[in-house]
């Protein structure tokens, strides 16, 4: 004993004590644990709040506003689903399993209608196809016809208009996953289906098709979660969805009891979602499984085939992102050439693009470190992983229920410190919460924090262990080596997640609406705005601006997701 | 009094979910000793230097280091306190950072008046001209040095070496490997070094500890474990045998080459012969047991022939210097070498 005290004595100079590697597990749990609590307080203050309403809440509810809510929602949410893995299967297919002149301008072509938000296609549709809109004007002038009743076409504002455009524009989302599927899927796979006696379209129905189940549950999940968040289109078009629903019971009536009941019936909705793509996915083991081997040779196409094919491929896009786009780029150039660019629109586009890059850069940063869990602290453990899938569970909480859930505490939040100011220094404190903005950065923080998680998670890991290793080895803690080593390593994938982030809180409008500070417009609600009064002022102006930075990450996810050859 | 042991590991053990990777090693490394953990893959080697890296935990035992212990009493010891080096066996250089940077990794804080001793230490190893370069760009033998010099560079207690060689190409090995015995030598470093190689065991350590299943088998310097393997396993392990079982009998072994003396086991027990290419020489017919040439493999500076023995089930290997005067087909004689014959107990 007296020997090794005198050597560590010796030593002590060249050597710390244990203590700076232990904090950092406990600073990443308080971390995590705070970005749970940040998702899980506006569900359980939804709760409260439904709870809390008057005896006559439910019965009013059940009685007036939840059967036609959830029915419109149901039946939007049940056609978007069947257009979106039509649509979606069909072109991957098509370009996975064809070669075709023009095939491979489809390839990213095909992700371009991702950049245009719901809201914004209705709003371009509404004037487009208006009875003196350039469609139907178009089509009169081709038959001769003179006046606008001649001739009648079905209104695009019905639920089948919203399923149609809504369907059109969130394709993209089973597109991207399935294309990536049936090009990794092997082609003896596919040459087996033909050697047993399958022709091309039973080979798509029996083989590929069933093949892909897991990335068609994905992506048709994530779509669906995307119409569930919208309240422009549904609105525009008359469709009196539970997100809709929400909106007016709490704009129009100031019930935030009302809106907090109808928010938990549809997070019950969205519940039962996720667990139909967890159940779809379940036996997902096989998708991967022939990774390796030679990937499947196209089948080429000429003549009128190979224009069939072609105008095939076009069509989602012609109706997702180029219309659309097209109507929003002559009708701005025309507001521009006419009034000029507002002082309105750059303020507005000055506060979009703050919130946004605010929250972009909370979302990132609390992403990162929650993703770095696993490097901080030795060992796996089940709290871990439960604080994680906590801390990323918000990509499932539509904008509207996340902004209902976040009034009461934060209205509390602000009455305690307004009272607090008030004992201190004698005035009170606006707003603080609700006022300045902070509720709607921490709303778009919960909601795509899973964006940042994920990405930072994809980067981490393709960081090899030893060089995390190496550099405690050589001397860092676990926050040095994750400073030093790790981050630099992984700065690609963690900006790219910063970007569709803050692409994403541009885009978003139910959350913006309601949690924005008053008197402030962003762009998304400038339009929502205008749409709503039916005034076309600088509407498409910022539509437009929405759609381009929206096509950012259809170009990153471009680069991604060509593979080098 | 004499100086604490640079590494000493205590009855250590080590569980994952329910493979017991390390099973009661003990093992203690003096000052300026090299220590090579020799065994298969598996055997619980990389996981024991991982250990006293202090990138894993112990289940159980104690980790010293110059009698200080890190891990088994208390908190353990981060990585980045133990005065520790690790050479990682895919070098783990840092592709952000230049040869100098990673260098340098472990020298924050640590300024010298007289130059950067990151690149003083890249010209002792002839790397001066590539400080600038980075890892990704340089050859498999640039790599395996920068990584030397990076965890040579801090002045660890103890050096730590994870399969150091083993991706480089057969030609460059030897070279690097004695310029690295050299480096070693030369500052002085106490190291550790993991190897599935037991060639490159011999050549690299002063001793070398054998592993089996989380478990060491023998310690013992290259040259004792080579001619007196403890263990049939370590035997096997060192170098290919033809083996012959047998009984022990009257204190030996009869085999279809003559008795062989079984000194020290008792009778009856079962014993395996080892006959490597050094103890089977090589005659004219008439000399020792007859046998016949089944085949010749030239090998340069040596030629090794491949002769079957009436009553062996198996062919036996005998080396000759130079070419030797045999063919396929022709008829010769054996005698064995008596102190390079190994009589083991069977295991099987």
């Amino acid at each position: 004993m007296p020997t090794e005290r005198a050597a560590l004595g010796r030593l002590a100079p060249r050597l710390r004590a244990a203590g700076p590697a232990a904090w950092s597990p406990r600073v990443w749990a308080l971390v995590a644990g705070f970005a749970a609590l940040l998702v899980l307080a506006p569900l359980a203050s939804l709760a409260v709040e439904a709870l809390r309403g008057s005896s006559g809440l439910w019965p009013h509810l059940l009685a007036y506003v939840l059967p036609q809510a959830v029915r419109d929602t149901v039946l939007l949410l049940a056609g978007v689903g069947l257009v979106v893995v039509a649509v979606g299967a069909g072109a991957a297919w098509l370009v996975a399993a064809y070669e075709f002149p023009g095939r491979r301008l489809l390839d990213w072509a095909l992700l371009l209608p991702l950049a245009v938000p719901t809201y914004i296609v209705a709003y371009a549709y509404l004037d487009l196809l208006h009875p003196v809109g350039p469609i139907q004007s178009g089509l009169r002038a081709l038959f001769g016809y003179a006046r606008p009743r001649d001739l009648v076409l079905p209104d695009v504002r019905s639920l089948p208009g919203c399923i149609l455009l809504l369907g059109f524009v969130l394709y993209p989302y089973v597109y991207l996953p399935v294309r990536a599927l049936f090009l990794m899927q092997s082609a003896s796979l596919i040459e087996a289906g033909r050697s047993l006696g399958l022709g091309p379209a039973a080979v798509f129905r029996r083989v590929a098709l069933p093949l892909a189940r897991p990335a068609l549950a994905l992506g048709a999940s994530l779509a669906l979660l995307e119409a569930l968040n919208d309240i422009g289109a549904a609105e525009f078009l008359g469709v009196r969805t539970l997100t809709v629903s929400i909106y007016a019971t709490w704009v129009n009536r100031s019930d935030l009891p009302g809106a907090a009941g109808i928010a938990l019936v549809m997070l019950v909705l969205v519940l039962a979602l996720i667990s139909v793509e967890r159940a779809a996915r379940r036996r997902r083991h096989y998708a991967g499984a022939a990774q390796r081997s030679r990937r499947m040779s196209r089948t080429r196409l000429s003549g009128l085939p190979a224009l069939l094919a072609l105008g095939l491929g076009l069509a989602p896009v012609t109706v997702g992102f180029l219309l659309p786009a097209g109507y929003l780029a002559v009708a701005a150039l025309e507001r521009l050439g006419s009034a000029g660019l507002s002082a309105a629109i750059v303020s507005e586009t000055l506060a979009t693009l703050a919130y946004a890059g605010v929250a972009a850069l909370f979302a990132t940063g609390l992403g990162l470190v929650v993703a770095a869990g696993p490097l901080l602290s030795a060992g796996g453990a089940a709290w871990r992983d439960a604080l994680l899938r906590c801390a990323t569970l918000g990509y499932a909480v539509p904008g509207a229920i996340l902004a209902i859930g976040l009034m009461p505490p934060l209205s509390a939040l602000d009455g305690a410190l307004d009272a607090l100011s008030r004992q201190i220094t004698g005035t009170g404190l606006a707003l603080v919460g609700l006022g300045s903005g902070t509720a709607l950065v921490y709303a778009y923080v919960v909601r795509f924090l899973a964006i940042t998680v994920g990405s930072s998670e994809a980067g981490l890991a393709r960081v090899p262990r030893s060089l995390g290793d190496a550099a405690r080895v050589l001397g860092r803690g676990p926050g040095g080596a994750l400073a030093r080593v790790h981050l630099p390593l992984t700065a690609p994938a963690v900006l790219s997640g910063a970007l569709l982030v803050f692409v994403d809180c541009v885009k978003e409008l139910p959350a913006t609406l309601l949690l924005r500070p008053l008197n402030v417009e962003t762009l998304a609600t400038h339009l929502y705005g205008e749409a709503a009064r039916g005034t076309y002022e600088d509407g498409a102006v910022a539509a437009l601006l929405i759609v381009a930075v929206g096509l950012l990450p259809v170009a990153l996810l471009l680069r991604v997701s060509t593979p080098k050859t | 009094m004499t100086p604490p042991p640079a590494l000493a590991i205590e009855d250590v053990a080590c569980r994952f979910g329910a493979v017991q990777a390390l099973d009661g090693v003990s093992l203690e490394v003096r000052p300026g000793e090299v220590v090579a953990l020799l065994g298969d893959s598996g055997c619980g080697k990389s996981t024991l230097l991982r250990i006293v890296a202090g990138l894993e935990q112990p289940s159980r035992g104690r980790i010293a280091i110059d009698g200080q212990v890190v891990a088994g009493a208390g908190p353990s010891v981060p990585p980045e306190s133990r005065g520790v080096g690790l050479m990682f066996q895919d070098y783990a250089l840092f592709p952000h950072l230049t040869v100098a940077q990673n260098v340098r990794f472990g020298l924050a804080g640590r300024t010298r008046a007289d130059g950067d001793p990151a690149l003083d230490l890249l010209a002792q190893v002839g790397l001066a001209a590539l400080a600038e370069s980075y890892p990704p760009t340089l050859s498999g033998g640039e790599q395996q040095r920068v990584a030397l010099v990076r965890a040579l560079a801090p002045r660890p207690r103890l050096l730590l070496l994870d399969e150091p060689f083993s991706n480089l190409d057969r030609r460059m090995r030897d070279r690097v490997r004695e310029d690295t015995v050299a480096l070693l030598r030369r500052t002085g470093t106490t190291a550790l070094l993991v190897t599935h190689d037991p060639e490159e065991a011999l050549a690299v350590a002063s001793r070398v500890a054998l592993m089996r299943g989380g478990r060491i088998v023998q310690v013992a310097s290259g040259e004792t474990l080579y001619r007196r393997p403890a263990s049939l396993f370590a035997a096997r392990f060192l170098a290919d045998a033809a083996e012959i079982p047998g009984t022990c009998r009257d204190g030996a072994v009869a085999t279809p080459l003559g008795p062989v003396p079984a000194p020290g086991f008792s009778e009856g027990v079962r014993l395996r012969v080892c006959l490597r290419p050094e103890a089977v020489v090589a005659g004219p017919p008439g000399s020792g047991t007859p046998a016949r040439v089944l085949r010749r493999t030239f090998l340069g500076a040596a030629t090794l022939l491949h002769l079957a023995v009436p009553g062996l089930d198996a062919p036996l290997r005998a080396r000759l210097a130079g070419r030797g005067p045999y063919g396929a087909g022709d008829a010769a004689g054996v005698t064995l070498s008596p102190e390079s014959v190994l009589v083991l107990p069977d295991e099987d």
